[in-house]
């Protein structure tokens, strides 16, 4: 996801969560009442005993995804990485045991999986972060963490799908203590002290291939490259995997030192024009343009494209 | 002489202990008790779920406290103009509707959303907004509560009451 993007909305849920804030435990809540009345012609004023209650500790928590653009791994890549955010929301000091699971809904099961706290507070994972499996919170705060996914063994055609989820609980027993020594209650909230949630990215079975190519043909007949030689430029466009991608467009420039040959642009053998018109090709003056739109790969459809065009050398 | 000045001083202190006592509620005589209790569901001995109220054992934010004043004139004389004062407690913000007395003794209930430096009844009491518009003020806006009893006789208790949320 984009960085800035990360850095917007990690800005964003602190804010809402500085929010919440709730008594802390430990805090003294004190009641005090006064009155006044007349009795025999004379005013009398007075106090109430002072009554104090000791707030308890209330445990509760939120674990969030927060990828907010679909993960895509590409075939090859060695690692999947999904962010979560843990709150502590409930009104005192927390330690929450982290525990992550592979959800059978999946088509793959990555190898391995490590978990890491965005020990820097920069929104994304990094060498300087640490490796974790449980973490202590204050109350109201919050904490980044990034579960990364071994996916090197991913050797399918197709593409496939993984559910993972990253689960919290609370440590906390029956009581605690207060800044001062009191000794508190623990309370657990709706969620009993425990919250999860679940992150899912997709791993391409396919993607395209582009193969380059030159040949020289000289005025003297040899491939030598001298000036005033005609080098014709392909590219090769193939798919490894089976899926479809779609919205293809090959630009490719001018090399330095040569001239475009008008009107050589060629796809697939047929001419294309160099001016912008009812055909997929175009020439800038400075590169080739050819929209191929999609091409779908089955196990039974192998599509492939040729693009290539003329430059002489200067 | 030594006697007259004995008389004397003695009558200066019987003076200046009344007047000590003069400000102050006289032990024995109005006494004001506060309390603290919480509304629970408890299954009573039939089994059933009923709404008590219990002394306090848990409180966390958003739980509700009971505050109540009990008031006993021990004296031989009635107390009228009784007026009792509760600033509502720091970390706690008033429940709507919930202050109440003895319908026997009656009061007059008044609030305050400025520390108790003056009082109003409730559908009186207005803020102005931060768009220059006045409204009614939010029960969370309420910081002090009053009651007003006419008169409390000789042997009566009362009860005076509110709830507060924890924040």
């Amino acid at each position: 996801m984009n960085t800035l993007l990360k850095y917007f909305i990690f800005t964003v849920l602190l804010f809402e969560l500085s929010l919440a804030k709730g008594a802390p435990a430990g805090t003294s809540i004190t009641n005090r009442a006064m009155i006044s009345y007349m009795s025999g012609g004379v005013d009398y004023n007075g106090t109430s005993n002072e009554v104090t209650d000791v707030v308890d500790q209330l445990i509760d928590l939120k674990m969030e995804w927060i990828d907010m653009s679909p993960i895509v791994v590409e075939r090859g890549e060695s690692q999947a990485i999904l962010t979560f955010r843990l709150a502590n929301i409930g009104n005192g000091e927390d330690r929450f045991v982290l525990t992550h699971a592979h959800d059978k809904n999946s088509t793959f099961r990555p190898k391995h999986s490590k978990l890491y706290q965005d020990s820097n507070e920069n929104g994304v994972y990094d060498a300087s972060d640490e490796q974790i499996h449980n973490v202590k919170l204050i109350a109201d705060t919050t904490v980044t963490l990034f579960l990364l996914l071994d996916v090197s063994k991913f050797k399918s055609d197709k593409s496939a799908i993984v559910y993972e989820s990253l689960q919290a609980r609370s440590t906390m027993g029956g009581s605690s203590k207060s800044d001062s020594g009191a000794k508190i209650k623990v309370v657990k909230g709706l969620k009993g002290g425990v919250d999860s949630a679940m992150g899912n990215f997709k791993i391409f079975g396919y993607r395209l291939n582009l193969a380059h190519s030159a040949m020289v043909e000289n005025q003297f007949g040899s491939n030598e490259a001298i000036r005033g030689a005609i080098v014709t430029y392909s590219i090769d466009l193939s798919i490894e995997g089976i899926g479809e991608i779609e919205n293809i467009i090959i630009r490719d420039a001018i090399p330095k030192g040569t001239i475009y040959q008008s009107e050589s642009l060629t796809l697939d053998g047929s001419s294309l024009s160099d001016g912008i018109d009812g055909d997929v090709g175009s020439f800038n003056g400075e590169a080739i343009k050819v929209n191929i739109g999609s091409m779908k790969q089955t196990k039974t459809v192998i599509p492939k494209q040729k693009i290539s065009f003329k430059v002489k050398i200067k | 002489m030594t006697k007259s000045i004995i008389q004397n001083i003695a009558v200066v202190a019987l003076l200046t202990s009344t007047s000590l006592f003069a400000n102050q509620a006289i032990a024995g005589k109005v006494e004001l008790t506060s309390s603290s209790a919480q509304e629970k569901m408890v299954l009573n001995a039939e089994g059933v779920e009923e709404l008590q109220i219990l002394p306090i054992d848990k409180i966390v934010p958003g739980d509700v406290v009971i505050y109540s004043n009990n008031i006993i004139n021990n004296s031989d004389k009635s107390a009228t103009d009784l007026v009792i004062v509760n600033p509502i407690p720091k970390h706690m913000e008033y429940v709507q509707s919930s202050l109440s007395c003895d319908a026997s003794v009656g009061c007059n209930k008044l609030f305050s959303i400025d520390g108790g430096a003056s009082f109003k009844e409730r559908n009186q009491l207005f803020v102005t907004d931060n768009k220059g518009g006045v409204r009614v003020a939010y029960a969370n806006e309420i910081t002090t509560v009053k009651w007003i009893l006419n008169q409390l006789t000789v042997n009566s208790k009362t009860e005076l009451k509110f709830k507060a949320k924890l924040k």
